[in-house]
Order: C-alpha cells, then sequence, then structure tokens
C-alpha cells in the first residue's frame, strides 16, 4: 500500500475520481458501502451543528 | 451494480441512522431537562418551588432559605435558556409538590412578550417540552398552524433531532479548547463566556415599546404564563411572581424610565386581579452580588434568597407541611 494508492483511494472515497484504485477488494456493489455512507451521514450530523452561544446549556 | 445492490445499501445506511438515533437517546438520558424533571420527581414533598430560567438557577440558594426557614422545604426546578412555555410544562409534571406554593422569576418583559423560538431552533433546554408533554407544547408555540403542530410532533419523536444541539454542544466546546491554545482565558462562568449574555439583553428601544405596547392594552399576559397561574389555582398553591434583582446598569437604562414604571403598574393591577403576589426584587443586590449583565453570583444569591425569606408573605411565619 503506497502513498500515491491511499491517494487514489480518498480521491475516490470522495467523489474526485470514479475509478476505483487498483486492487480495492471492496466492488461496487457491496453492502459495505451501505455502511461507509451511514458513517458519513452520522459524522456530519455530529459537525454540522451552528450552535448557540450559549454553549453550555447546563444553566 | 443493479438496483437491488443500491436499495440494500441505502437501508444499510438508514440502519446506520437508527443506531445512532438509538445511541443518542441512551447518551442523552442524563442531559440538563431530564435531570431537573428527575430531582422534581424524586424530591420529597416541597413546600415551594422556583421556577424561571437561569436567573433563579443562579439566584436562588436552597440551602440558604432552607437555613433561614427551617419549616420550610423548597425546590428548585428552573432551567436556564428556556421559556414560559417550558415553566408551565414542568410545573405541571410536579404531581407530588402540587400543593407547594411558586415562586416565578422574570426580567424585563418576558412575562408579556416571551421569545419563542420556532422549526429547527427547539433546542437545548427547551427539548424539555419534547420530553414532557409535546402535545401541549405544540398549542402553545403554534397555535395558529396545524402543519407546524403536527411537524412539532413529529420531531418529539426523532432523538436525533430531539438531541442534537447536546451533541453539538460536546463538539463545539471542543472546538473552543482546541481554539483556546496559545491564547489567554475569556472570563466564564457556570454559564458559559460572561461577555455572551449581554446579548439577552433586548436593545432600550424595543423594551421600551413592548412596555408601551402593554400599557396599551396591545399585548397581555404569555398565554403560558397564565397557564402556569391556572394550574397553581386549580391545585391551590399560592403563585408569587418576582420581578428578578438586575445590576445598576441595567435598571437605569430599563426599569428608570416612565415607560417601565406605568408596565409594572399595570402588571401588577393585572396580578393581584388573578390573585397573585409581586415582589420587586431588581434593587435588592449591589453590584458585588452580580457575575455577568444578568445573573447573580453566589453572595448575591445568598443575599436574594435571605431576604426573600422575610420579603415574602408566603416564606415569612410557619406553614403547615403539605
Amino acid at each position: 500500500m503506497t502513498v500515491s494508492w491511499v491517494r487514489k483511494l480518498l480521491d475516490y472515497l470522495g467523489g474526485a475520481s470514479d475509478e476505483a484504485p487498483f486492487g480495492l477488494p471492496i466492488p461496487p456493489s457491496s453492502p459495505l458501502w451501505g455502511l461507509w455512507w451511514g458513517i458519513l451521514l452520522v459524522v456530519i450530523y455530529v459537525f454540522c451543528g451552528q450552535s448557540s452561544k450559549f454553549i453550555y446549556i447546563d444553566f | 451494480m443493479r438496483a437491488f445492490h443500491f436499495t440494500l445499501q441505502m437501508a444499510i445506511a438508514l440502519c446506520c441512522l437508527a443506531v445512532a438515533n438509538f445511541g443518542v437517546h441512551w447518551l442523552s438520558q442524563a442531559t440538563l431537562p431530564r435531570t431537573v424533571l428527575a430531582r422534581g420527581h424524586n424530591s420529597p414533598p416541597a413546600t415551594d418551588l422556583f421556577l424561571g430560567n437561569s436567573l433563579i438557577v443562579a439566584g436562588f440558594d436552597e440551602k440558604t432559605l432552607r437555613a433561614e426557614a427551617p419549616e420550610r422545604i423548597p425546590l428548585e426546578l428552573a432551567l436556564g435558556g428556556t421559556s414560559p412555555v417550558e415553566h408551565l410544562l414542568i410545573y405541571r409534571e410536579q404531581h407530588k409538590h402540587q400543593h407547594a406554593s411558586v415562586f416565578y422569576g422574570f426580567f424585563d418583559t418576558q412575562l408579556t412578550e416571551a421569545v419563542y423560538l420556532k422549526g429547527v431552533e427547539h433546542r437545548g433546554n427547551r427539548t424539555v417540552a419534547y420530553y414532557t408533554d409535546p402535545e401541549t407544547a405544540s398549542h402553545y408555540y403554534y397555535p395558529d398552524s396545524p402543519w407546524e403542530r403536527s411537524l412539532f410532533l413529529l420531531g418529539s419523536t426523532i432523538s436525533l433531532f430531539v438531541e442534537r444541539h447536546a451533541v453539538w454542544g460536546k463538539v463545539e466546546a471542543l472546538r473552543r479548547r482546541l481554539g483556546r491554545f496559545g491564547l489567554p482565558a475569556r472570563a466564564t462562568n457556570e454559564f458559559g463566556r460572561a461577555d455572551d449574555f449581554a446579548a439577552l439583553e433586548t436593545p432600550v428601544d424595543k423594551h421600551t415599546d413592548r412596555c408601551r405596547r402593554f400599557i396599551r392594552g396591545e399585548t397581555g399576559l404569555d398565554p403560558a404564563v397564565l397557564g402556569l397561574i391556572d394550574t397553581a389555582k386549580r391545585r391551590g398553591a399560592e403563585f408569587t411572581i418576582i420581578e428578578m434583582p438586575m445590576p445598576e446598569r441595567h435598571r437605569k437604562l430599563y426599569y428608570e424610565t416612565p415607560e417601565w414604571l406605568a408596565y409594572r403598574r399595570k402588571l401588577t393591577e393585572t396580578f393581584h386581579t388573578l390573585g397573585v403576589r409581586y415582589l420587586n426584587a431588581s434593587d435588592w443586590v449591589p453590584e458585588d452580588g452580580f457575575q455577568d449583565f444578568l445573573h447573580l453570583n453566589a453572595v448575591g444569591a445568598e443575599r436574594f434568597s435571605k431576604r426573600l425569606r422575610f420579603s415574602s408573605p408566603v416564606l415569612d411565619g410557619a406553614r403547615s407541611r403539605p
């Protein structure tokens, strides 16, 4: 696994490239992609908040 | 890739969201609104309930009142960043304390023009509306919109939506911690960054306008405040409204005006008609008793609670326990 391969993988995951890096063992039809999308949705949910200035809601 | 594979992947993604929903629900069992409700549920029957927002959280010293009036059993169930609707819902949950006298603190024109958040802005401690009685809450928040009421009720069933602010608050706290590296600390108190509370003050001209509207009869007591009073009456409980202590700067700008004096006069008369006592405590505490633009510090809370004991006919003198 080279740096170049990892970069290609990140490009593929991020949508910058439509071609999967050579040797990626997960085909497009794999259910694991559903898991990947689910994790991404949860991460987006966690970090997308524009919270109030009064962050310490414990008052 | 066939449609079947895509559908399966989408189903798995939705399952992840469902698991996250359950996780958020489980992790949010100890949020502050739930803690306050649990305190009401688990405390022995009280003689006096103290309700309101952060002014009461900061300003009421239960220990001092217990020391000054050992025959009383006070219980503070205030919640910061909340409106009269949430106070009403919390009060209605207090079946164990239904005969307790109620003390309700406010500042400025909160009793006649409370600020209600709309739609996706129901967050933070206001989520207590989701935990207690979302049906009743929806009627107070959206009296004229069945559609918005339905959306509110739908939202109340999804933990990812209800508790989002609790999650985002943790992330924001982490961001602030990371952002403070190498920088001098900003003044904070138990509620957050002290400077931030200046934003809670309404612009003076808006405040004056609100006073005038009430004086002219264009606005009246907030429906949730009337709900609080009505609930107390049905329970046979005494109700006292407290105009909370404010720093001198705030009193000079907001309270030493003819509009506010007329507003207060009309408010007092209105409450008198409803059988509610009104206590003006706005000038009870000197400057060194405040920790920011609005909230009392520990010294101020002790002074306020001590004086409240002797200024309130309800608290002053022996009363039988419930």
